[in-house]
């Protein structure tokens, strides 16, 4: 007599195979949350453009929110379309070590091929130290790490190992096990999924507090008319990316925006999160007006 | 104790303030919500509401109870703020001394009831029972009207004091109502103000607003919420500060029109430079004749 | 004396257009559909008149600049009703 759940054959085998491997997932990520928030936690609030930036869609999103954070300040302006200077009679400029590190890399003439801001050792260590940051304060993961991933591997190596040996098992016993090959496969891709995410639970309610708060100022800008100076356009790319900005300001970046490839990140789209619905409807009411 | 130490002064938080707000959320010491824009919404949305009473004491303010009424409160309108202040956890909750609906009639606008024994005992039966339902007593706002309510056998000042007594409720005074009424009615605002039941005032709101003409040519101050507050409305809490012995909430108001967020802030830096300056005209008189101090729960 | 009535009459005065030209006209006549006492109606017949064509234009301008559609309106909750 097998032992269950080996005892059990055809399609209930392979349920009870999805309903116990969903059932692990969904406890060791929610265990995980837990931890997570624990530590980042509940709601953190996050102010810095090139931050907010990285922790939508990593690292090269933050270089080019730098950039754009330079060029609304006015310390570096467009020489043609496609060419960066410095403001005359600037030495030095920028807010953060990141904006500091992508002006000086105009300066040391990279104006003339802003992509290549992606690849320079001063900005890429200046946007490592915004991504680390985010990693000491619970927001990301690096997912290479042990301490990144502590629950959710361990699972996911456990799951398929347990079930590779059972496969064997079955397979050697003689019934087919195309089905169940395929259920491994989709197990495994779940996994991999959830561990897709370079946020945790922190940075996901961190950057949903954001989309919540900006979701009017996100409106406001992309509804504005061409030719329009938008003081908003900076932050509100930084949480919601390029393409939140109106077609008239889209169309002057596409020169100096990253590869897709960001290093850790999820694209500019949202990633754990949608979109802000907005949050009292269109405006409060008629609040207490007499 | 020193009531003016514990003084505090926010922002009513919109959602076109929002952005601003959440990135320079340091420069203010409370904010507060319009607690009937939040009522249906997701657990989503108020994870935002959450997470700015994490970092921020936040106050709740309801508008469409209608507690100063002959007529009984809606029960479904006491259960939702209730559920409202179990999910988010703010630090009070607030409403108006005013009507808003009959029968089936919903007006939408804060009205004046009459001021009279019978809409008094119909306010303190709806505050109790707002209590005892939300779990805490509202604070009580004061309304701006633009006519004087008929049927009326009381003053305004008389008719508050008499409701929140009996209710034993804080009163939140608007200060820009008690001008607009003292302005629309022929009143002096200091002594308005005086007049008010001033040692339960814990909370208040400034705003603006606009004269408005009849084709007639008669004026009347308008309270709508989209203007600066006026010079007299700080003269008025300064004033406030220097009577008050409770420690005071101090929240501006604005809900469109907005100007620049500087303008907002420097808005409530003067405030509390009226509060501080209120405060010190208090104690360099308990200098030369000592007065009991209360501070707020 | 009823409160409860006189409210009902100033909350028709403040939305029903119909209702307020009738009551100009004829307060009396317009308030018999309320328990009033001859003192309630005396004094609704001197309301001020000034006052409540302001606070009716303020109500009837903030009426129409108010969204529509799914939008969570003020005085949308009745027994739970969004």
């Amino acid at each position: 007599m097998k032992p269950f759940p080996f005892n059990l054959t055809g399609p209930d085998f392979l349920l009870c195979y999805a309903l116990f491997s969903a059932a692990v997932l969904i406890i060791a990520r929610a265990a995980r949350s837990t931890r997570e928030l624990a530590v980042g936690g509940e709601s953190p609030r996050v102010v810095d453009p090139c931050e907010i930036a990285c922790l939508r869609a990593g690292r090269d999103e933050a270089i080019f929110v730098a950039l754009m954070s330079l060029e609304a300040q006015g310390l570096v302006s467009r020489e043609t379309p496609s060419k960066l200077r410095v403001a005359s009679g600037t030495a030095a400029g920028g807010r953060s070590s990141l904006e500091r590190a992508a002006f000086d890399y105009v300066r040391r003439g990279g104006g003339a091929a802003p992509k290549g801001i992606y690849r320079d050792a001063a900005v890429t260590d200046a946007a490592d130290a915004v991504r680390h940051e985010l990693v000491e304060r619970g927001l990301i993961r690096d997912p290479w790490t042990i301490a990144g991933n502590v629950g959710l591997v361990p699972t996911l190596v456990a799951l398929v190992v347990l079930w590779t040996v059972a496969l064997v098992r079955i397979w050697s016993s003689g019934p087919p096990v195309g089905f169940l090959c395929v259920m491994l496969g989709m197990v495994t891709f779940a996994g991999v999924v959830a561990l897709a995410n370079p946020r945790t639970a922190s940075g996901d309610a961190a950057l949903r507090r954001l989309r919540l708060s900006f979701n009017v100022a996100r409106r406001r800008v992309s509804a504005a008319p061409s030719g329009s100076v938008l003081s908003d356009a900076v932050l509100v790319t930084a949480v919601f990316g390029l393409a939140a900005l109106p077609k008239f300001l889209r169309g002057q970046y596409p020169w100096w925006q990253p590869a897709r490839d960001s290093g850790g990140g999820c694209g500019s789209g949202s990633c754990g999160s949608g979109g802000g619905s907005g949050c009292g409807g269109g405006g409060c009411g008629g609040g207490c007006g007499g | 104790m020193d009531e003016g130490a514990r003084d505090r002064v926010g922002l009513g938080w919109r959602p076109e303030l929002a952005a601003d707000i959440h990135m320079a959320i340091e420069r203010f010491d409370v904010l507060e919500v319009l607690a009937d824009n939040w009522f249906g919404a997701s657990r989503r949305e108020l994870s935002l509401l959450r997470a700015l009473s994490r970092d921020i004491p936040v106050a709740l303010h309801g508008v469409g109870m209608g507690l100063a009424s002959a007529a009984r409160t809606a029960e479904a309108r006491l259960d939702a703020m209730a559920r409202l202040v179990e999910r988010v956890a703010p630090e009070s909750w607030s409403e108006h001394l005013a009507f808003v609906r009959s029968g089936d009639i919903e007006i939408g606008h804060l009205c004046a009831p009459p001021r009279c024994p019978e809409t008094v005992d119909g306010a303190v039966r709806n505050i109790r029972r707002a209590g005892a339902v939300v779990g805490t007593l509202p604070v009580l706002e004061n309304v701006a009207t633009l006519l004087d309510p008929p049927a009326s056998s009381l003053g305004e000042p008389d008719w508050v004091a008499r409701i929140l007594k009996a209710a034993a409720a804080p009163m939140l005074l608007d200060l820009h109502n008690l001008y607009a009424n003292a302005v629309n009615f022929g009143h002096d605002a200091a002594a308005y103000l005086e007049a008010m039941p001033l040692d339960r005032v814990t909370h208040v709101h400034l705003s603006g607003g606009r004269l408005v003409t009849t084709g007639d040519g008669v004026e009347r101050l308008l309270d709508d919420h989209l203007h600066d507050p006026p010079d007299p409305v700080f003269e008025l809490l300064e004033r406030l500060a220097a009577r008050s012995t409770m420690s005071l909430t101090v929240v501006l108001e604005r809900d469109g029109a907005y100007p620049g967020f500087d303008v907002l802030t420097a808005q409530v830096q003067r405030a509390r430079v009226a509060l501080a300056r209120g405060r010190a005209a208090a104690a360099r008189e308990s200098s030369v004749r000592p007065r009991s101090v209360r501070c707020a729960q | 004396m009823s409160a409860r009535d006189v409210e009902g009459v100033l909350a028709a005065l403040y939305t029903n257009a119909e209702f307020r030209a009738r009551f100009l006209a004829d307060p009396a006549e317009a308030c018999r559909a309320w328990n009033l006492s001859a003192q309630e109606v005396a004094s609704l017949a001197s309301i001020d008149r000034a006052g409540l064509e302001l606070a009716v234009r303020g109500m009837e301008a903030k009426r129409a600049a108010r969204p529509r559609g799914p939008v969570r309106s003020l005085f949308a909750l009745l027994s739970g009703r969004r």
